[in-house]
């Protein structure tokens, strides 16, 4: 009796352990063929219908047609991305909508909304021409006034980056006329340009939403847009439907009929998903199955890039409190960050996904990240010196105690907490066990989204917590307002290390104030230089998605509006 | 021979009751048995079974069997702790219900179904999520909303013995009331109970599992459930992370319903 | 019978409004302001003012519950902070999903349960019992995840005869009866992974409740009547062992809902699991409170049915 019992439990295990054979393992890559002209129409060796289409500049043979099955990792609970800078919230909407201006894979300005922009010699006045004919999703025209209401009524108050970056800058919008928009600003500001994407500045329609809660508006959940794809359905917490949108004003796109997204929420769940052939396309493969999955080149392709819906250019950030007598020491903070090995961090949490990060900027900002920097490097030995400089002398089993610290009682333990969404728990975790090397004890909080931000933005409780910054295409957009010291206060991910530093501040506004990239360039390198030396935060590691999808589709971008020009034969 | 004996109500109690003391044994002395400290980074990240770490290292390097032989200790922790609290609740409040009867025991019923009714695993998932994980808490939580059933079977096993005729006689005699219950209700009740006990830890160790694959268990203490629940997505590329933990649980919840069995059956 | 029809239903509101008193309380106890989650991360100190005043959070403890508690009565569930629909809308398309996933787990596990537990009670001591017993041991000691992931490996993936996720397939636009077997297909996997684990319990209950009746005065009866095994079993044995079974069903289904956030969580099934973790975790009370009512409302509803069906299955059964 055992033995058949046994027999059948390994029969199963085994089962599983198998390579993997489904029914729809064998799809091959779609040859890449290019034509003349757009819009012919041909059929290919299988009889699929073909269309001669633009795809990242070049015209190539595409299947017409077909629907593109995406997975998602959370019910996103609304669909309006001008309010929020959610990536579950971008992540199902972006394709709904656009920006006045799009980014090139070179972080060149591109005409989307806008066909052309004139900008004045002080840079405090951009003036943009808008596309004629563009309409939204129900039929209405698109005009300036539906820039200027989602500026003034959405983005400035609602969405965390634009906000922190421009409010305090713009004077007003103005509209002298349907097809013309005037961005006015109080001095000169360089980065505009940057800012207007579909994830930084999505537009929304104002008689949509105008004389309601933006955050509330039933909108929110069957929304209007002016995006390659409009709105389906939304079944809650099951899937999203996207139709492609005939009238959309990029004549010819898309090219899928529809893009289904499936909440997912289990990430090997959605593996398994992918593998059976149920989902075509993952936002990013969970790291122990990345070197599994890439093996099989044949069957998936991939895409690497740093510019996610949430946000370009993500870098995990730990931040110190600066307002804590513990961590208000740079000694100390100094020590964490020589006792932190960042190296682990980048194979063990996101398996080789991303760099250590080299300066406090990201990388990614190719030409204002600080060169030469010495950030503090991976020593024990060092951080046990600093430590031990600092005061915290006594021992107390593993975990060091206070001996002649100022503002700290005798006997203290070292001990300090660090929050952290659920989702970061495996750097929660080797933060604890890298900083337990060197006699600090950590206590891990888990919090999500809006206890965490309560907790660091407008209570200050913490000692340290972690948070992917993500910095954007332009300092401005996302990296001054961690260093700021007028964005200390309670509105979410803004300076949550309380750091106030007037050079720095200035050095931050005469850069925003210079059109010139040589000069900014120069501003921003002095900035990054003062602050490794005040470390008010550790510069983790920048982080890269992955995104892997069926070789029977392609077309994809690695940015906004990934699937605009995207294909899947069916 | 053997056959006969394992049949017996004896014998079938031995390998479960070695099971447990084994486990008691690691978790009391899991200081000096572990063979590195269960939070330190001591190896390469998701390695497989060797030598100097036989059950191999989780995603970030800790040693797995050290992160087993403590968690054993947390889980044992978290047992007794709801064990106590429910036996000392349910006990009371089983006792009074049956012995007095009448309008105590209806309040005291109508409040134990309010708690039953509500899904332990979504109170606990409330719970947490607003005070925070923490083993502590979580031992009150589990506690506090287990107890109704047992405290259900108590009531009735007090019921009936309190009918029966030779505590009456006991009281007419002049017995006090606490030597009534101690010598006539309590072993009557013990065999029951113990059995309802037994299910009910086996329950708690695979909620505690549960709760940890949620993402809700307390990241300052390493349980088995938490090793084996936040590794699940490792399953099929580093099967040994999620093996062994949850053999661990499995084996500890059999021994434990096993001994609830047995003690359950009727000769 | 009808007296005792309705004191039960009487005692149905109290124990809710009961569950409703305890959660309401538990969650406005807890540590954390919940204008932070109505105001999304926005906002000075006017914006929370303002917030606070529209949904009268300044009010003492029990006058927010009395009117909270007084709207639920008029069917009024509240608004969710986050996103400020109606809980009614967000819970109305999940509840279906879960009361789907959790009952027809019930039956199903209910049928298997006990006709195994009459099987091994009809092979008493010999192979087939104890295969039934330790198989049924072993799953009910294995955490749910576990069985989940197998089952979605072995079925999904290597045999790919079930799908991985999900309610319906990805974009399905039929309807009817088409719909129908969509979702029965989708529901096999997710309804395993309850059914395995409940009808075990419920297998060795019946076997043992069986067994038991079997040394009984009025089965010796049966059987010298002449009437075959089986009938003896199934009519007499049966009939008698089953309402400890029935009751006991009563009270799993607590546990049958608990046991569905993993499995909808792993399997992408939309349900009320989904809701209660993301609703909990962002602090979002209205809903919160919602769902646990609905869940607690749901439970109390089928301890009611079972202990009606108690009664019909052996009229026998003396009622308080």
């Amino acid at each position: 009796m055992r033995k058949i019992l046994s027999i059948a439990l390994s029969s199963l295990l085994s089962i599983s352990m198998l390579p993997a054979w489904s029914a729809n393992a064998a799809t091959t890559a779609i040859p890449k063929a290019p034509c003349t002209k757009e819009g012919d129409a041909a059929r290919g060796p299988k009889k699929e219908k073909l269309v001669c289409a633009e795809v990242q500049g070049s015209k190539i043979w595409v299947p017409r047609g077909g629907d593109l099955v995406v997975a998602i990792s959370q019910d996103p609970g609304s669909l309006n991305p001008a309010a929020t800078t959610a990536g579950a919230v971008h992540t199902a909407s972006e394709l709904m909508f656009n920006g006045l201006v799009e980014l090139d894979d070179k972080l060149n300005p591109v005409p989307e909304l806008a066909e052309s922009w004139t900008v004045n010699k002080k840079a405090t006045i951009y003036t943009f021409k808008l596309r004629r004919g563009v309409k939204w999703h129900d039929g209405q025209p698109f005009t300036s006034a539906d820039v200027k209401y989602t500026f003034d009524e959405v983005l400035l108050k609602y969405h965390s980056r634009t906000r922190a970056a421009m409010l305090s800058a713009l004077s007003v919008v103005n509209t002298p006329d349907k097809y013309t928009v005037k961005f006015i600003f109080k001095e000169s500001y360089g980065p505009l340009l940057l800012q207007l994407d579909v994830t930084e500045a999505p537009i929304v329609p104002a008689h949509i939403y105008r004389g309601s809660d933006p955050t509330k508006n039933p909108a929110n959940l069957a929304p209007i847009g002016t995006g390659p794809f409009k709105f389906g359905s939304y079944t809650r917490g099951a899937e999203i439907v996207l139709n492609k949108n005939p009238d959309y004003f990029k004549k010819g796109k898309p090219y899928l009929d529809r893009v289904i997204m499936r909440v997912i929420p289990n990430s090997a769940t959605q593996v398994v998903a992918f593998e059976s052939g149920s989902v075509d396309f993952l936002w990013g493969i969970p790291g122990p199955q990345r070197a599994r999955l890439l093996a099989r080149k044949k069957v998936f392709d991939t895409l690497v890039t740093r510019r996610n819906p949430g946000g370009a250019n993500c870098m995990m950030t730990v931040s110190f409190n600066l307002r804590r007598s513990i961590t208000s020491n740079l000694g100390v903070r100094q020590a964490i960050f020589h006792a932190l090995n960042r190296e682990a961090f980048l194979r063990n949490v996101i398996f080789s996904e991303g760099s250590v990060a080299v300066s406090p900027f990201s990388k990614g900002i190719v030409w204002a990240w600080g060169r030469n920097l010495k950030l503090p490097e991976y020593s024990t030995a060092k951080a046990n010196a600093l430590l031990d400089a600092a005061g915290w002398t006594g021992r107390d089993g593993s975990t060091r105690t206070a001996q002649g610290v100022s503002g700290v009682a005798n006997g203290t333990k070292l001990s300090i907490d660090f929050l952290h969404f659920p989702t970061f728990s495996a750097y929660a975790e080797l933060y604890k066990a890298q900083l337990r090397e060197v006699g600090i004890d950590v206590r891990l909080r888990p919090l999500e989204s809006g206890p965490f931000s309560t907790a660091v933005f407008r209570n200050r409780d913490f000692d340290t917590n972690i948070i992917s910054y993500c910095n954007g295409n332009d300092p401005e957009i996302g990296i001054r307002r961690m260093y700021d010291s007028a964005q200390i206060g309670s509105v979410a991910f803004s300076n949550a290390a309380a750091y106030s530093n007037m050079t720095v501040d200035g050095l931050f506004q005469q850069a925003r104030n210079t059109l010139s990239i040589s000069q900014r360039q120069g501003l921003y390198q002095k900035i990054q230089e003062q602050l490794v030396k005040d470390v008010p935060y550790v510069w983790l590691v920048e982080t890269k998605g992955t995104r892997i999808f069926t070789s029977s589709c392609g077309g994809f971008r690695a940015y906004s509006l990934f699937a605009e020009e995207a294909y899947c034969s069916s | 021979m053997i056959s006969q004996i394992s049949d017996t109500r004896f014998g079938k109690l031995i390998a479960p009751i070695a099971g447990l003391s084994v486990w008691l044994i690691v978790a009391l002395s899991a200081n000096w048995l572990a063979p590195f400290d269960p939070f330190l980074v001591v190896g390469e990240g998701l390695r497989g079974p060797s030598i100097r770490h036989p059950l191999g290292t989780d995603l970030i390097g800790r040693d797995l069997m050290s992160g087993v032989i403590h968690g054993a200790r947390t889980s044992a922790v978290i047992v007794l702790g709801v064990a106590s609290i429910v036996v000392v609740v349910a006990f009371l409040i089983g006792l009074t219900s049956g012995f007095l009867g009448g309008v105590v025991d209806d309040v005291l019923m109508r409040v134990s179904e309010a708690f039953q009714v509500v899904p332990r695993f979504f109170l606990a998932i409330v719970a947490i999520a607003y005070f925070g994980s923490g083993v502590d808490k979580l031992i009150v939580i589990l506690g506090l909303t287990s107890w109704s059933g047992l405290a259900r079977v108590i009531r009735a096993e007090t019921l009936s013995v309190r009918e029966s005729t030779y505590v009456e006689a006991a009281q007419l005699f002049g017995s006090g009331t606490l030597r009534t219950i101690f010598r006539e209700i309590l072993p009557n009740v013990l065999p029951t109970s113990s059995v309802y006990l037994m299910l009910l830890l086996s329950r708690v160790l695979l909620l505690e599992a549960s709760l940890a694959f949620i993402g809700l268990s307390d990241p300052g203490s390493i349980s088995w459930g938490y090793l084996a629940g936040s590794s699940q997505a490792y399953l099929r590329s580093a099967w040994w992370v999620a093996l062994f933990p949850g053999l661990a649980i499995l084996l500890a919840a059999l021994c434990l319903t096993s001994v609830g069995d047995a003690l359950g059956e009727r000769k | 019978m009808s007296r005792y029809v309705l004191r039960r239903l009487a005692q149905v509101v109290p124990t809710v409004l009961g569950i409703t008193l305890i959660t309401f309380v538990l969650v406005h106890l807890a540590p954390g302001d919940p204008v932070e989650v109505l105001a999304s991360g926005n906002g000075d100190e006017g914006y929370y003012s303002f917030m606070r005043a529209k949904y009268r959070l300044d009010e003492p403890l029990l006058v927010q519950l009395w009117t909270y508690l007084t709207n639920v009565l008029r069917g009024d569930l509240g608004t969710s902070y986050l996103t400020g629909e109606p809980v009614f809308k967000m819970i109305t398309p999940r509840i279906g999903s879960t009361l789907l996933l959790a009952f027809s787990s019930i039956i199903v596990s209910m049928t298997v349960g006990i006709a195994l537990g009459v099987i091994a009670a009809l092979r008493a001591g010999k192979f087939l019992d104890r295969a039934v017993l330790r198989v049924s041991v072993l799953t009910a000691a294995a955490p749910s995840f576990w069985v989940a992931q197998v089952l979605l490996l072995v079925f999904a993936l290597r045999l790919g005869i079930f799908p991985s996720d999900g309610r319906n397939s990805p974009g399905f636009e039929g309807s009817g009866f088409t719909r129908v077997l969509d979702t029965l297909w989708h529901l096999v996997l997710p309804l395993s992974v309850l059914a395995i684990q409940e009808s075990s319990t419920l297998a060795r209950l019946t076997r043992t409740g069986v067994v038991d009746q079997m040394s009984e005065d009025h089965i010796r009866l049966a059987r010298a009547k002449g009437l075959s095994e089986f009938k003896v079993i199934i009519q007499h044995a049966l009939r008698r062992a089953l309402p400890p079974v029935v009751t006991v069903i009563g009270g799993r289904v607590g546990h049958v809902f608990s046991g569905a956030v993993v499995v909808e969580l792993i399997f992408g099934w939309p349900g009320l699991g989904q809701l209660i973790l993301s609703s909990s975790q962002s602090r979002d009370t209205p809903v919160l409170l919602g769902v646990l009512m609905i869940i607690a409302g749901a439970v109390v509803v089928t301890n009611l049915l079972t202990d009606l069906s108690y009664v019909l299955i052996d009229p026998r059964v003396r009622l308080r």
